[in-house]
């Protein structure tokens, strides 16, 4: 009886030492640290994305072009005080984009470069059936880029984070802002200041 | 016998439960440090995990490692460590309360490591420059935000030590212009300038030539000595002739642990209580300042932080509380002494016996009382720095390191540092000597 309290005693706190790792379906809600999360970034680049599409200019552009704009996604800066991985914003507001089926997609610079290097190389090795040439890249009418912001009151364990995302979609050709659009997220967060 | 060898064991075990970075240790680091052997000075740090860095003290861990990596110009690998530093820093927000109480118990060794004010805005500072290293300003800028934010908390909620800091504001502003944040960099700069003239210092004052639009900034840190180093400094108090103290030992570098020395001694003096406190040794180095020399140029580095001061200011704050503690545990020890003593010669019958329990409750509670010398301890002393405005182009920069006596005891080039026309260049580097 003795033994078996003891190995009970022993297996309770092996368990409560113990790493404990569940899997979460990846639309869950779950905020840890209070910090932007990808909740947060999903969320912003869902609703702005719908508010693009569905304003004025791209009926206007439509109407007057007869063909569905071709986009670039941008830079989006950040400027709030986290190490905020722009990138999967972005992912999010190119994802967005394509599935809306309403406009056409052309790759980043940074994508456009690697494949541009891809082509030189194909140039020199690739069968002349194969090869791809240059100067048949379609060029973007649209830039999609932004800033992300974020004010934070904090006052010992409280604080009270307002994010806040401002999207802009500039005229390649003509440099004319035909959409502007912003995103707010605040967040009351409250630490513990003792723990056991 | 059995009982003897049982306290003996439990003198021992208590003993090795809550060990810090020895005096010893710490040296043996900064000897490397001394001969910029900052890679092995990391390597000799990452071995020691689990053995003098126990969980509790993994900020110290990752600080302390994060700093060589820096100073060996490993940006990338020295930002991961700062960012787990900086995490850990952020989960111990919430103080932990059975450690807290256990302080008053046994020693200040029982609580986690809480980096201090200072070290936490230095944290800002050292990843703000990674980051420009690794020419991501916008990044660097987030760093800066982040120390701003913390700094402003500081100043409000505090009114004495440290409630600011001139040098992390000033590079803050630099960041911040670097990135087109001209609001924020003028906010910093006037808080950098107030901040120094608080303290007495004399903040960094470099003139902009008339022609700068038409050439690029190198601004040069140079990072210079080694930060006076915390050890234990313990009191034998004779409970009763009042409050006298019997002996000082202080921490060396030889291979007896200072608690050992206490319980030896304690078991001695039988009717003494062991208080042990931290005290800072300043750590010796010639070199007195640097010149860096462009095409026969020489402009001379300014002093822009006192990394010593700041850790003198930090221990100053904290004593109070840890007298506190030392005056709790001292009563607490004293009474379990008597006690002990009482409860043994009244059961045995024999005075002898409970002379004997009392020198051994003695010796055990010199055994358990260690001050906490823990700090980031791989940190410069102080740090120089200029902001150069050269013609566009590659350029070497020499830093000529002087002693005292403007001899120049060691020098070192940057080489092909590439200007660009209304561009900015952050270089660091260490010495020790």
């Amino acid at each position: 009886m003795k033994k078996l309290t003891l190995a009970l005693l022993c297996a309770t706190f092996l368990f409560a030492c113990s790493t404990s790792v569940k899997r979460v379906e990846t639309n869950l809600i779950k905020d840890v640290s209070g910090s932007w999360n990808d909740t947060d970034a999903q969320m912003v680049a869902q609703e702005m994305i719908t508010d693009c599409l569905q304003a004025g200019w791209y009926n206007k552009f439509v109407t007057k072009k007869s063909k569905e704009p071709v986009v670039i996604v941008g830079t989006v800066n950040n400027k709030t005080s986290e190490h905020i991985n722009t990138g999967v914003f972005v992912e999010e507001m190119q994802r967005a984009l394509i599935n809306s089926g309403k406009v056409e997609f052309v790759a980043s610079s940074e994508e456009r470069g690697e494949i541009r290097t891809e082509r030189l190389e194909q140039d020199e090795f690739a069968s002349e059936e194969t090869r791809k040439a240059f100067g048949k890249e379609v060029g973007a009418d649209f830039m999609l880029s932004g800033v992300l912001n974020s004010v934070i009151d904090k006052e010992g364990s409280r604080a009270v984070v307002f994010y806040q995302a401002n999207l802009k979609l500039i005229n390649v050709e003509t440099n004319q802002i035909v959409w502007n659009g912003q995103k707010q997220i605040k967040k009351y967060v409250k630490r513990s200041k003792a723990s056991w | 016998m059995k009982a003897h060898a049982l306290c003996l064991g439990l003198v021992v075990c208590l003993c090795s439960a809550c060990a810090a970075p020895s005096l010893r240790y710490k040296s043996e680091v900064n000897n490397l440090i001394r001969t910029g052997q900052f890679e092995q000075a990391e390597s000799l740090i990452a071995s020691k995990k689990n053995k003098l860095y126990t969980q509790k003290d993994s900020v110290l861990f990752y600080l302390d490692r994060a700093t060589l990596l820096h100073d060996d110009q490993q940006p990338r690998k020295s930002d991961e460590l700062f960012n787990q530093a900086q995490e850990r820093i952020d989960e111990l927000y919430a103080k932990s309360v059975s450690a807290s109480v256990a302080r008053l118990f046994i020693n200040d060794l029982t609580t986690p490591y809480y980096a201090a004010d200072y070290e936490r805005a230095l944290t800002f500072f050292y990843r703000a420059l990674n980051f420009m290293q690794l020419g991501n300003p916008m990044e660097s800028a987030v760093e800066a935000r982040k120390a701003v934010a913390f700094l402003d908390e500081l100043r409000g909620t505090k009114t004495k030590g440290y409630t600011d800091d001139p040098f992390v504001q000033y590079v803050s502003s630099l960041i911040f212009e670097s990135v087109g944040e001209r609001s924020d960099a003028r906010i910093s700069r006037e808080n950098a300038f107030k901040a120094y003239e608080k303290l007495g210092l004399r903040a960094p004052d470099f003139p902009m030539p008339a022609d700068a639009n038409e050439k690029g900034e190198v601004i040069i840190f140079h990072y210079n000595g080694l930060l006076p180093l915390k050890k234990s400094q313990t009191l034998q108090v004779s409970w009763d002739k009042l409050v006298s103290a019997a002996s000082s030992p202080v921490e060396s570098q030889n291979h007896v642990a200072p608690e050992v020395e206490n319980a030896i001694r304690a078991g001695i003096l039988g009717n003494a209580v062991t208080l042990a406190f931290p005290v800072l040794e300043k750590q010796l180095y010639t070199i007195a300042g640097s010149v860096a020399e462009v095409n026969g140029q020489q402009t001379p580095l300014q002093k822009a932080a006192d990394l010593s001061l700041m850790a003198t200011q930090d221990l100053e704050e904290k004593l109070p509380g840890i007298w506190f503690r030392l005056a709790t545990r001292a009563v607490i020890r004293q009474t379990a002494v008597v006690q002990a003593r009482h409860a043994v010669a009244k059961g045995a019958d024999n005075k002898g016996l409970g002379e004997l329990a009392g020198h051994l409750m003695s010796a055990l509670g010199a055994s358990l009382e260690k001050a906490d010398t823990r700090q980031w301890f791989t940190l410069p002393a102080e740090i120089y720095m200029t902001r150069l405005f050269l013609p566009v182009g590659k350029q070497d920069i020499t830093l000529l390191f002087k002693d005292g006596y403007g001899n120049i005891l060691k020098t070192y080039t940057f080489e092909d540092v590439a200007i660009k026309k209304g561009g900015r260049v952050f270089l660091h580097y260490r010495t020790a000597l």
